[in-house]
């Protein structure tokens, strides 16, 4: 096995005693590619947001770890943790456009960027932005380095945000819905450019999205996520393939296919913030769910050597 | 942006011809006869003949158009007409007065600058902060106390009290501390509340989280990306500001006797001295025309969506 990159141990994170993050334990390996799945609430994005420590003012980690090749990150002072972010560990977000800011150009994105970690000369930063952006495909990045954010498409922006983000050649970036806002086809690109990423710079890639067939393009491992925990977890083909967790299946099966609509949907809504439940957190929702379920809080358990979930029924994982 | 300055000075013409038709009719109708105020001051007697007499003398007895028509050919000529208190040019009068305006503008506009824009930035990224809460309590009473009181009050204990500074200007340096920090206070305290809104504002978009995922130093955020973006209120907030201290401000510069261009206007008309306000309001609306233009320029300048459709269109 691959050297460890980061380890998430135990993390719980909250506001005035409401937990968001209720006790998630991850690890991911360098050059790994992890996709985290889940509905809009359940924690994802407030995930990552503690790794990279920039949660919303409100928002505290309450307990658990998380270092990063080694270093406990949330130990770091905030200099030190500004330091890191950029160079070793970077963000994508999903708004482009918002994300970037509107009265100047691209190439002062990238200028501060990297004038921010490293003494470089101007003509030589822009130069490396140039190339970092002709490695990962983009036509013309001259032109872009010279244009405005709004000059350029939404497919584009997003595009040069993922370029921006490893302009430092980080080894771990995080993306939160990185291709939420993007049509099918500029969804392709910019998939295709961060698995280039992978390749050429050797980054291990965290990404969050609800979008589920980005992620069986793209992730070797898949976690999903519902009321701040992760309930299934491993390889891509086991979990995709052969979901265990009602919740993993009742997700993949409401992926509409191209031939209908929707197919079937996921009756009822998670848990609300602060509601907390005795059992397990998916049980109202569940059509499997039995009495153990109520009461006992169910663990991640090892269903084969590379795939868990934290289900107590004991079928075996469905072929779907 | 030449053809766009020559278009937008084009736009002056109608502006000041609408402004002085208006000015010139209040005037016309103002109960008060400028020749009786005339006779009177000459020590003369007032009777319908010599009334008559000094009205045609001073071109009141023609039609309000011809005497409107007059006073704009004059003004092509670069003659504003004569004061009719003093007797002198409204162009001397005007162009002694100015330069007691543009300085104590200028010293008012420079300090509220310097102070404003660090303690705006400072109360905003310091927000709910001790110092935040008080720079807002202090802003907020110094805002609200009127230039007057301000003025009498700087006179009581500089002046008075202290004798630091002279009670009754001179027109020298020192003189203009007490009228530049009169006027200076409440623009500053209004413009640190504005500024630390829009710095608030900026800092909650979403590039600047964008900028802190990579890592980017807060310095380089705050200066050349939120600070910049909020120059566009500043420089609204400066363009009505200018306008305003350019008129002159009568109120502070009759408490300190300083022979501005509002002490000017507030006298004449008192004694219905038409061709001062006339030439007054002339300078007023160049005034404004001007800084509109200049704070439009600025605009385009700092920001390249208006900039670059400009171009394109």
């Amino acid at each position: 096995m691959a050297e460890e990159l980061l380890k998430i141990t135990d993390l719980k994170v909250g506001t005035r005693g409401l937990e968001i993050v209720k006790g998630l334990t991850l690890s991911m390996r360098k050059g790994e590619i992890l996709g985290l799945a889940g509905e809009s609430g359940c924690g994802k994005s407030t995930l990552i947001k503690s790794v990279i420590r920039l949660l919303a003012p409100g928002l505290a980690i309450t307990s658990g770890s998380i270092t990063f090749d080694g270093i406990d990150l949330l130990g770091l002072s905030s200099e030190n943790a500004r330091k890191l972010r950029g160079r070793r560990l970077t963000l994508v977000s999903q708004n482009a456009v918002e994300a970037l800011n509107d009265t100047r150009t691209i190439g002062s994105h990238f200028l501060e960027t990297m004038k921010s970690h490293v003494k470089i000369e101007k003509k030589k930063a822009l130069r490396e932005a140039a190339d970092l952006m002709a490695s990962l495909d983009l036509s013309d990045p001259e032109r872009i380095l010279a244009s405005y954010p709004f000059e350029l498409s939404g497919g584009m922006n997003q595009r040069v945000l993922i370029a921006l983000a490893m302009v430092m050649r980080p080894e771990l970036m995080l993306a939160d819905e990185p291709t939420s806002a993007l049509d099918a086809a500029v969804q392709a690109q910019a998939v295709s450019e961060m698995i280039k990423l992978r390749e050429k710079y050797g980054a291990a890639i965290l990404i969050v999205t609800h979008n589920l067939g980005v992620l069986a393009h793209m992730a070797e491992t898949v976690g999903v996520m519902y009321s701040g925990l992760l309930v299934e977890y491993g390889q891509n083909q086991a979990v995709m393939g052969r979901p265990a967790h009602p919740y993993t299946q009742a997700l993949i099966a409401a992926v509409p296919d191209l031939q209908g609509q929707m197919k079937d949907t996921i009756e009822g809504s998670p848990p609300s913030l602060g509601e907390i439940l005795p059992g397990c957190d998916f049980s109202p929702r569940c059509q499997f769910a039995q009495e153990v379920c109520q009461n006992v809080k169910p663990e991640l358990r090892k269903l084969s050597p590379d795939h868990y979930a934290a289900c107590h029924l004991d079928f075996k994982p469905l072929d779907s | 942006m030449l053809k766009y300055i020559y278009r937008r000075a084009l736009q002056l013409i109608p502006i000041l011809i609408g402004i002085t038709i208006i000015n010139f009719g209040i005037m016309y109708l103002s109960p008060s006869d400028p020749a009786e105020r005339e006779l009177v001051l000459r020590g003369m007697m007032v009777s319908q003949e010599t009334l008559a007499a000094m009205r045609a003398d001073m071109g009141l007895d023609q039609p309000f158009w011809i005497q409107y028509g007059r006073w704009v050919k004059n003004l092509f000529k670069g003659d504003l007409g004569t004061s009719f208190a003093s007797g002198r040019p409204v162009m001397v009068e005007i162009g002694e007065c100015l330069p007691y305006t543009l300085s104590l503008a200028a010293t008012a506009i420079i300090m509220t600058m310097v102070v404003s824009i660090p303690l705006g930035l400072l109360s905003a990224v310091r927000q709910n902060g001790i110092l935040d809460y008080l720079i807002r309590v202090l802003t907020f009473v110094g805002g609200t106390m009127p230039g007057f009181l301000v003025g009498l009050l700087l006179i009581y204990v500089f002046g008075l009290r202290l004798k630091w500074q002279p009670v009754i200007s001179d027109g020298s340096w020192s003189s203009m501390v007490l009228p530049t920090i009169t006027l200076a206070l409440a623009m500053t305290c209004k413009y640190i509340r504005q500024i630390r809104a829009a710095i608030l504002e900026e800092l909650d978009k979403e590039y600047v989280w964008g900028a802190r995922a990579r890592g980017v130093k807060e310095k380089y955020i705050l200066y050349r990306n939120v600070l910049k973006n909020s120059m566009l209120t500043i420089i609204t907030l400066l363009g009505i500001s200018i306008g305003y201290l350019l008129g002159g401000t009568a109120i502070v510069e009759i408490i300190f006797t300083w022979p501005g261009m509002g002490k000017l206007v507030m006298e004449a008309i008192n004694m219905r001295d038409y061709p001062i306000v006339q030439g007054y309001v002339i300078w007023m609306a160049v005034i404004f025309v001007s800084v509109n233009l200049i704070t439009d320029l600025s605009y385009r300048l700092l920001n390249p969506r208006i900039r670059l459709s400009e171009e394109v269109a």
